[in-house]
């Protein structure tokens, strides 16, 4: 079995950007991995990456938003007024298409966005079945489902924002 | 065979048909264009919905929240406990008063602190002030050069009794691992020599369990061999409180972490100050129990620890040192410990409810404050250091 420190160094990073993709909160994010390592340290498990992405997927669900702010204790205390240059044109760009993928993410049902960020951090349909409950027969319907409704509503944000501009 | 469904057609882009399946798919594929048709629809949802998702990654690490990758034997995550432990007992309101509870203890304790004039206030000055400070009227500072702890007993907020029984049961584990870790052999298990009066704490500092051992065994091994510290100041608050205390009674002093532990030696500010080049770090509002130096393994240079005593009665580390320069004008790395920018400040959480912040100052010092109070405390503290 992995020790939490090889757990760590495998799996942080893409949980992490999950669990920012699934929340657009990158303190959040950090906060739920954290509490999902703590988690794992005191119950290993035995299918890590599943279990991890599972219990990281409730924290968001359940009562993550409340307790892990309400509770949160920095680990990295955020540096004072550190400046930041401007971002450049293609900078900005990138966010703004960023914004418009994380409003289109939204728009989605739970059970689709989830199945869709954790295909995206390289799951298979067993591991997706894992994490999630669903049957794997399921899976590919909803993944289907998720990644036409996911760029649907892509293109729809982009249509507002030039009817807007 | 029927037309082929979305799933399949998903299931074959997602690679998750068996060689078989996909034979079968591939087959009808050729054959039937209204399934190739929505086999290339599926298609373009797969590759965009891809790229877009890839377009939402995590914030560039700004600079002041980058750090070093963390060395193999540092804790790979720092796992917030108090926030697992009050969800696994829903006792989250508990936990929050106690914490402003500790916070309002440690500001009552620091008041009585700053009202303790008994060793003067010259220690309170500035770091640049430091350095004039007259050896003869630091009063951390016997004739001798050796340091006088403060004398315990004279506070009613530290009851030696309170303090063992508190210490003993937060040590339990440790103590338990120490004394399976520790040599067997009486020659192995016995301090090292002493180097004059101000070396012989140089016994193991990293388990309370082993200082514990040291400070009652190992001072009875020593008397025996002939190699007695020489406590015999007649106005050492370290001799009066070994006087003090019951045989078995567990010193103040808590685990020490460091890695690189090596000699430990009291001396002055002015050492001090000296050794860090020129400045030294101090609590302002605080007076220091005591100013150690350790050698610092693979740097090669000292780390300076002044030590406070919170009210009741543990230690508070500070520690401070200066990074060698290669490691580049922002980020240092010592030891394989954890490089820090400037302005990052990291809490590690320790045993027993310990904390430790490090963080790197403008000057270029590595500090370190370390002791048994919440790491939001602690940080609360870390202002006070100039």
């Amino acid at each position: 079995m992995a020790t939490i420190e090889e757990l760590y160094a495998l799996y942080h990073q893409p949980l992490l950007r999950m669990l920012y993709r699934r929340t657009g909160d990158q303190d959040r994010a950090e906060d739920i991995a954290h509490e999902t390592f703590a988690r794992a340290l005191a119950t290993p498990p035995d299918n890590p990456r599943p279990w991890l992405f599972a219990v990281a997927l409730n924290l968001v669900r359940d009562d993550g938003r409340r307790a892990v702010r309400q509770g949160r204790r920095l680990q990295l205390l955020k540096a004072e007024s550190v400046p930041h240059a401007p971002a450049a044109d293609d900078e900005y760009e990138r966010i703004n298409k960023s914004r418009m993928v994380r409003a289109a993410l939204d728009q989605l049902r739970d059970i689709d966005r989830e199945i869709l960020l954790l295909k995206a951090e390289g799951f298979d349909y067993d591991e997706i079945a894992a994490a999630t409950g669903l049957a794997k027969g399921a899976i590919g319907t909803t993944l289907a489902r998720a990644r036409r409704r996911l760029v649907e509503g892509f293109r729809t944000q982009e249509r507002d924002q030039h009817a807007a501009s | 065979m029927p037309h082929l469904d979305e799933a399949q057609l998903t299931a074959l882009l997602d690679d998750e048909l068996t060689a078989p399946e996909t034979e079968e798919v591939e087959a009808h594929l050729a054959s039937c264009a209204e399934c190739r048709q929505l086999l290339a629809e599926t298609r373009e949802f797969f590759q965009e919905a891809g790229a877009l998702i890839d377009v939402v990654q995590l914030p560039a690490l700004a600079p002041s929240r980058a750090i070093a990758p963390v060395p193999p034997d540092t804790p790979a995550v720092i796992p917030d406990r108090r926030m697992t432990e009050r969800r696994q007992r829903g006792r989250l309101t508990a936990w929050s008063s106690l914490g402003w509870a500790a916070s309002l203890v440690l500001a009552v304790g620091l008041g009585w602190f700053a009202s303790d004039l008994r060793y003067g206030t010259s220690l309170r000055a500035p770091a640049a002030d430091v350095k004039a400070l007259n050896p003869d009227q630091a009063v951390l500072t016997a004739p001798s050069g050796e340091f006088i702890a403060p004398v315990p007993g004279e506070s009613a907020l530290r009851t030696p009794a309170v303090v063992a029984a508190a210490t003993e049961k937060a040590a339990a584990p440790l103590r338990d691992a120490a004394e399976a870790q520790r040599p067997t052999s009486p020659a192995a298990a016995a301090p090292a020599p002493a180097v004059g009066a101000l070396t012989n704490q140089a016994a193991p500092l990293d388990q309370l369990g082993e200082r514990r051992e040291s400070s009652s065994e190992d001072r009875g091994r020593s008397a025996a061999a002939g190699n007695e510290p020489r406590l015999d100041r007649t106005n050492s608050g370290v001799s009066r409180r070994q006087a003090a205390e019951p045989a078995g009674a567990v010193p103040l002093t808590e685990v020490d972490t460091r890695r690189d532990r090596a000699s430990v030696t009291f001396v002055t500010l002015e050492e001090a100050v000296r050794s860090l080049g020129g400045t030294i770090r101090l609590v302002d509002g605080m007076v220091p129990a005591r100013v150690e130096t350790r050698e610092s393994g693979g740097t090669g240079g000292n780390t300076i620890r002044v030590v406070y005593l919170d009210p009741p009665g543990r230690e508070l580390w500070l520690d401070q040192e200066r990074p060698p320069a290669s490691g580049g004008p922002l980020t240092r790395e010592l030891e394989g410990r954890p490089a820090l920018l400037v302005g990052d400040t990291l809490a590690v959480p320790g045993p027993g409810g310990k904390w430790t912040l490090s963080w790197m100052d403008q000057a270029g010092l590595r500090l370190g404050l370390t002791g048994f109070l919440p790491a939001d405390s602690l940080h609360g503290l870390v202002r006070r250091i100039h």
